[in-house]
């Protein structure tokens, strides 16, 4: 198990008709997405523009989507050829070379700002860090291991039930509380509806 | 939204939910639930130094708003379906029947004898009456399509594959065709009681 079969789970509902289920991925793919387009497109806001458009497409085609590649390199292309067709709709020309998925989704976006990219958003974001990791180190250590060995080394429940000696459903609390934890501090900097929709 | 809802989002969030739990999460999910994972998205891109930048307000939604709901295939009812089905297959007989089942040799105009006769009733003898044969007889000739009730046939599993237009056409589509009392060469008709037996017995000889 893992976030590609989270990413199945849900394109199997979105193909159902649920549209809650695309909601969910949306708001999962919403940053990363901008973020590639952001390789291609300088200006953030139009950047944002573009993958919105590239949502739509990928909506209008997922159900042609057969799980043969996983979710996020299928919108990753989408969202990539979305950008390239917007550059050559206004007369620009899109760069030669693609950028490979791998490296899109590995890329820091934190060292990409760009120009239209405001102080006080780059300050936002400064203290979001701070404070993510600030409530990790504060955690009780079995919370901060559980969460650390899921989201910085990508291990399923299983392995980390192995690794912890502890039972898979232990795991799953762990990571929930820390989870809980985290967004507590999270929450008041970031307001319902905005900068994370 | 309770504790054990927002555990079921974290773990769908990694993929550990099965896909019957994933679909209850989601027919109770509310704008609650679809905020807090977003919230826990971008604290799990924070820890992976992904570097997550605010978007506008209102991105998620704007592209929700956007999209139609999307096209579902018209779901007929079994029970239409499986009529259809049948129905399909009898016009397949039939077709069939009338392209394959005309014995080779036998000149188009020339009439089989009929198959069905009719008896005179017994004057008096019954409310329920045979019907008169001029007026009520009905030959089986090519070309004519017949009652399933009528046709006196054996059952059609015994009927040679080459009988002839006129065992093939009907009773394949009405299983009362398979019923021993269908077989009997004879049409009833109900008529209306009448006080003198005799007397209609009468007016139907004439």
């Amino acid at each position: 198990m893992g976030e590609s079969d989270s990413d199945s789970a849900l394109v199997a509902r979105v193909q159902k008709g649920d549209n809650r289920a695309f909601d969910l991925l949306v708001r999962k793919y919403q940053h990363k997405l901008v973020g590639v387009i952001s390789r291609y497109i300088n200006d953030w806001s139009e950047c944002q523009d573009v993958a919105q458009d590239a949502f739509l497409r990928a909506y209008r085609a997922i159900g042609s989507f057969r799980g043969d590649a996983q979710f996020y390199t299928w919108i990753y292309r989408i969202a990539i050829n979305t950008a390239k067709n917007h550059l050559v709709s206004q007369g620009r020309r899109p760069p030669t070379e693609d950028i490979a998925v791998e490296d899109a989704v590995q890329f820091d976006g934190a060292s990409r700002l760009h120009e239209s990219a405001t102080p006080e958003h780059e300050l936002m974001r400064q203290e979001i860090e701070q404070t993510v990791f600030a409530t990790v180190e504060a955690l009780p250590e079995d919370l901060r291991t559980a969460i650390t060995l899921r989201e910085v080394e990508g291990m399923s429940y299983e392995e980390i039930a192995a690794a912890m000696q502890c039972p898979i459903g232990t795991v799953r609390s762990r990571i929930f509380r820390a989870r809980e934890a985290i967004d507590e501090k999270l929450r008041p900097l970031l307001p319902e509806g905005k900068h994370t929709s | 939204m309770n504790e054990q809802i927002r555990e079921q989002l974290s773990a769908l969030m990694d993929g550990e939910l099965d896909g019957h739990q994933t679909r209850f999460l989601l027919a109770g999910a509310d704008a609650d639930l679809v905020q807090r994972w977003s919230r826990y998205q971008f604290a799990a891109q924070v820890l992976r130094r992904e570097g997550p930048r605010p978007l506008r307000a209102g991105f998620a939604e704007a592209v929700m708003a956007a999209v139609a709901p999307l096209p579902q295939r018209p779901s007929l009812p079994r029970r239409v379906v499986h009529w259809g089905a049948g129905g399909a297959l009898a016009a397949s007989v039939a077709v069939m029947a009338l392209l394959v089942t005309r014995p080779a040799g036998e000149p188009a105009g020339v009439a089989p004898p009929p198959l069905v006769r009719a008896t005179a009733p017994a004057p008096g003898s019954s409310a329920i009456a045979v019907a008169p044969a001029a007026a009520t007889t009905t030959t089986f000739g090519r070309g004519e399509i017949s009652p399933p009730l009528l046709f006196p046939t054996p059952p059609l599993d015994a009927a040679p594959a080459s009988y002839g237009m006129e065992t093939l056409l009907v009773p394949a589509l009405d299983a009362r065709a398979r019923h021993p009392q269908a077989s009997a060469p004879s049409v009833l008709l109900l008529t209306p009681l009448e006080r003198n037996g005799a007397e209609a017995a009468g007016r139907a000889a004439h």
